[in-house]
């Protein structure tokens, strides 16, 4: 089977495709008729060439990831959503452009360095912008052990530091109404003024109080992370 | 009025808006749509309108924007129909005239957005919708432009005929903001107004605006992104016709809106099921709610038009107004201040100036030597049968008794708390003071934002309990409706307890801790069984300021008025039920019963009287206390005993009334048959306690 440069990308979509179902979906393995790739079922020499790669084992038609193709799945669905959260965060651009230039993008992340130093940007995310975990990276399991991070809910900031509101994330949505209703959105600048006996913290021209499970909802890009 | 947003707040079930159900307002959708359209006049009328040709403006905003004050700025007077105190809450109605002409302008309640949240905010959005208007004055706060426009666009965006209004103008220029309001309106395509609605700088040039007319919408365009706008475009033929184009009212449906779903179902089950099922489709396609990204665009829009509008100079506030400001929100100097504001506002001017100098004056001087006399003598001599005679006048008249308790003792004590709290609430303290209390209320199941009623039952528990209506859920509600009918005393009680125990410091000491006790273990208790989780605690701190005497006096009167108005009968109806009670013998039968209790806790049985008084008017049982005190037949312990029984003892007739109003009538029996023998458990605890402790107060 010839691998031409497309293919890659439609190799990496399978894979992804593949984490969602097995890893995320609890599944243990998949029908290869129900791989759809934007309404178009995948070419068999697609499976092929992940089998020869050793990324996957099929079982009649059924499609299970090796623990190579497990791992390898895992990095490409990291690229993918390390890349949306990068044009959610950074770029700032709207949800189909995003889903677009990440899909784009991720391909330009295989080389592991641009890939960490983007993850360090970002602050070591844990979620995509559509909210679902982006895997650890080996930088994340650094930055653990380091305080500061770049991105932090409300509540981690410190008194008198401020920020930039990098996103709203809450399983709650009736919270998520009621910051969006009070202004505070993505892009806001913010300072928190007070952490006790409740956050007190100004966006714009407003100034709020709110207590710490609203707080923990409001993720900030701190300004000036300590370097301590 | 830095309260509003707090209290926003609109009666559902009667009295205001334009109809509580979807169905009603379905029923006029048919016959009122787009009328603000076709209906547009040019403004050359002339002098005399007719009365059906009134044009009709609607006020919109979020709370806390300067609009009531606007609305009198505009119709010149305080006409304030069906409003209760604590709020701007449901319509204010009245008229203006300029130039010869006369329009009708109605107030609504503060909303953030078209997308309602709180059913509050319906009420405002309902009359939008059923577009009984030829106008709409979308009135911002100016410094607080940038995020109050997405709102603006929200209103263009539905087709309605806006004029934008930057009020508190002097507020944005005092933070350094200027905002280049020729731009912006020609950006908008509307006209943009600045103005003070408190000085009244600008409201001419906006009453110019409003008579020029020639108002129209203009269906400014935001754009959503692909998917969105795709979900809107299938979804707008479905809708059903109001006054909004049918692309906003879709972008209402794709937000699950309750009134829109409500009448999308009513459309028929056919249209239903294709809305739902595109509503869905899109949910599924987006990670995140509508809302999300509906107001992330809005926003970006928003930005995008006050480029180069809205610039800002650094300015420093005045550095006595930051300290204080600081101060009050440290705990370690915001409780002591906290002590000092209720010390002298509270115990020193209401208790002191309003218990004491006034109600001496007016109960001791004025009633009992001159009004009492001249009506009982007039009774008897004009009416023969004694037992008519008791009705009006005498021991238990509704005269003797209902007027006087109502104008002589509670009107100065209510009067004169009510004054303070207006001073507290204008100058922004009250939200300082919630962000404060938040965590200690969140033991017990209420948030920060309770502070409002609870504060307000120090003056009058029903009027608190009335307030519990703009607490965020039903939970929260209950919870401080049974704090306020259980530990809660009132002014007017506060008053007769205060001068009670006036020499005796061990008994006012004894009395607060218990109560404060009972107030923490009773809510904490609440809270645990009520299911159902802590309510979020969110608020505007508003810049401290210092009260403006016309607001202060605005918002006193207008709760005094409603104090007459709602409690004036309750007291008069009152003492008819005591009338009849005595004259029946159900009153000595009570009596003998509420004797048994009362001797159980080591009280004389003079004290019964006042137990049952209290439950007409708690401070009438106090007072009853009083009289027994006087003779000598209360020892410290006992008096100490008496005071909390009676401050946890039922609340006053009315209380109960606006509970079974507010809360229906199975939470309000409820929490009445729990607090009646826990009153008197309580008591007999800290008599045995005492006794035990061989404590003599």
């Amino acid at each position: 089977m010839q691998v031409n440069g497309h293919s890659y990308e439609i190799r990496d979509e399978v894979l992804e495709e593949l984490w969602v179902r097995l890893e995320e979906g609890g599944l243990e393995s998949v029908p290869a008729g129900e791989i759809i790739l934007e309404g178009t079922r995948v070419n068999e020499g697609v499976f092929e060439s992940l089998r020869e790669d050793g990324l996957i084992s099929l079982d009649g038609s059924d499609i299970r990831l090796t623990d190579k193709g497990f791992e390898e799945a895992r990095k490409t669905i990291r690229r993918h959503r390390l890349s949306e959260r990068m044009f959610a965060d950074i770029f700032d651009v709207v949800q189909e452009e995003m889903e677009d230039a990440a899909c784009r993008f991720e391909h330009m992340l295989i080389k592991h360095e641009l890939e960490e130093k983007i993850c360090v940007l970002l602050g070591h995310p844990k979620q995509c912008p559509h909210g679902r975990s982006i895997p650890i990276g080996e930088c994340c399991l650094r930055a653990e052990t380091m305080v500061d991070q770049a991105v932090v809910p409300m509540n981690r900031l410190r008194q008198g530091e401020s920020g930039v509101i990098a996103y709203v994330h809450s399983g709650d949505s009736e919270k998520l109404k009621k910051l969006m209703a009070m202004g505070i959105l993505p892009g806001e600048p913010v300072a928190l003024e007070r952490r006790y006996p409740s956050f007190v913290f100004n966006v714009g021209f407003s100034r709020y109080a709110i207590d710490e499970g609203m707080a923990e909802a409001i993720f900030i890009r701190r300004q000036h992370p300590d370097k301590r | 009025m830095p309260f509003d947003g707090l209290a926003r707040c609109g009666d559902r079930r009667h009295r205001h808006g334009p109809g509580g159900k979807v169905s009603k307002l379905m029923g006029v959708l048919g016959s009122r749509k787009h009328r603000h359209r076709g209906g547009c006049h040019t403004g050359d009328d002339g002098g005399s309108v007719p009365e059906s040709s009134h044009r009709r403006i609607l006020m919109v905003g979020n709370p806390n924007v300067g609009k009531s004050a606007l609305f009198n700025r505009l119709t010149g007077s305080y006409v304030v129909v069906s409003n209760y105190p604590g709020t701007t809450v449901a319509l204010s109605r009245g008229r203006m005239r300029h130039g010869g002409q006369e329009f009708s302008v109605v107030d609504t309640p503060g909303m953030y957005s078209l997308f309602s949240i709180t059913e509050e905010e319906r009420v405002g959005r309902r009359m939008l919708m059923e577009g009984d208007h030829d106008l709409v004055l979308h009135v911002v706060d100016a410094k607080n432009l940038n995020r109050m426009l997405p709102f603006t666009l929200q209103l263009l965006q539905a087709g309605l005929p806006v004029i934008l209004v930057l009020n508190i103008m002097d507020e944005a220029e005092e933070a350094g903001l200027a905002i280049d309001v020729e731009t912006l309106s020609r950006r908008l395509g509307i006209p943009v107004v600045p103005t003070v609605s408190i000085s009244g700088k600008g409201i001419h040039p906006l009453k110019d605006i409003i008579a020029a007319g020639g108002w129209g919408g203009n269906g400014f365009h935001v754009d959503y992104g692909l998917t969105i706008e795709r979900a809107a475009r299938e979804l707008a033929p479905l809708m059903p016709e109001t006054a909004f184009t049918k692309r906003s009212t879709a972008l209402l449906a794709l937000q699950e809106d309750r009134d829109v779903l409500g009448m999308i179902s009513a459309k028929g089950s056919e249209t239903a099921q294709r809305a739902f099922s595109i509503i869905n489709a899109l949910k599924k396609d987006l990670d995140r709610p509508v809302n999300y990204y509906l107001t992330l665009n809005r926003q970006r829009r928003a930005d995008q038009l006050l480029e180069g509008v809205m610039t800002r100079r650094e300015v420093t506030t005045g550095d006595l107004r930051r300290t204080l400001d600081r101060f009050l929100i440290n705990p370690l100097t915001g409780v002591p201040i906290l002590a000092l504001v209720l010390y002298f506002g509270f115990y020193k001017f209401v208790g002191g100036f309003g218990a004491g100098t006034v109600v001496d004056f007016l109960e001791g001087h004025l009633f009992e030597d001159y009004f009492i006399p001249f009506v009982n003598g007039w009774t008897e001599r004009l009416i023969p049968w004694p037992a008519l005679q008791d009705l009006i006048a005498m021991d238990y008249g509704v005269v003797t008794l209902g007027v006087r308790y109502a104008v002589a003792i509670v009107m100065p004590i209510v009067g004169t708390f009510f004054l303070v709290f207006s001073v507290v609430e204008d100058s922004g303290y009250l939200p300082r003071l919630s962000l404060l209390i938040d965590k200690l209320f969140k033991r017990i199941g209420l948030s920060g934002r309770a502070v409002i009623p609870m504060t307000l039952g120090f003056g009058c528990g029903t009027m608190a309990t009335m307030v519990t209506r703009t607490l965020e859920s039903v939970r929260e509600r209950i919870i401080a409706t049974v704090l306020l009918a259980l530990a809660i005393p009132c002014s007017a009680q506060l008053g007769v307890i205060f001068a009670l125990a006036a020499q005796k410091p061990g008994v006012i000491v004894t009395w607060i801790g218990t109560v404060f006790i009972i107030f923490l273990a009773v809510g904490y208790l609440t809270a645990r069984i009520l299911p159902g989780g802590n309510p979020d605690f969110f608020i505007e701190i508003p810049p401290l300021r210092p009260p403006r005497l016309a607001n202060v006096w605005i918002k006193t009167s207008t709760r005094m008025r409603w104090y007459f108005m709602e409690i004036l009968p309750l007291f008069l109806l009152a003492s008819v039920l005591i009338w009849a009670g005595n004259l029946t013998g159900l009153f000595q039968a009570a009596l003998w019963a509420l004797g048994f209790p009362t001797r159980a806790i080591g009280l004389p049985d003079e004290a019964a009287q006042a137990f049952l008084f209290g439950f007409f008017r708690r401070d009438y049982g106090v007072a009853g206390l009083y009289d027994i005190q006087t003779t000598g037949a209360l020892t410290g312990n006992q008096l100490a005993v008496a005071t909390i029984t009676l401050t946890l003892f039922l609340p006053c007739v009315a209380q109960f009334l606006v509970m079974m109003k507010e809360r229906g009538w199975r939470v309000a029996l409820t929490v009445s048959t729990f607090v009646f023998p826990l009153a008197f458990a309580v008591g007999g605890m800290v008599n045995y306690l005492l006794n035990l402790l061989r404590i003599e107060l």
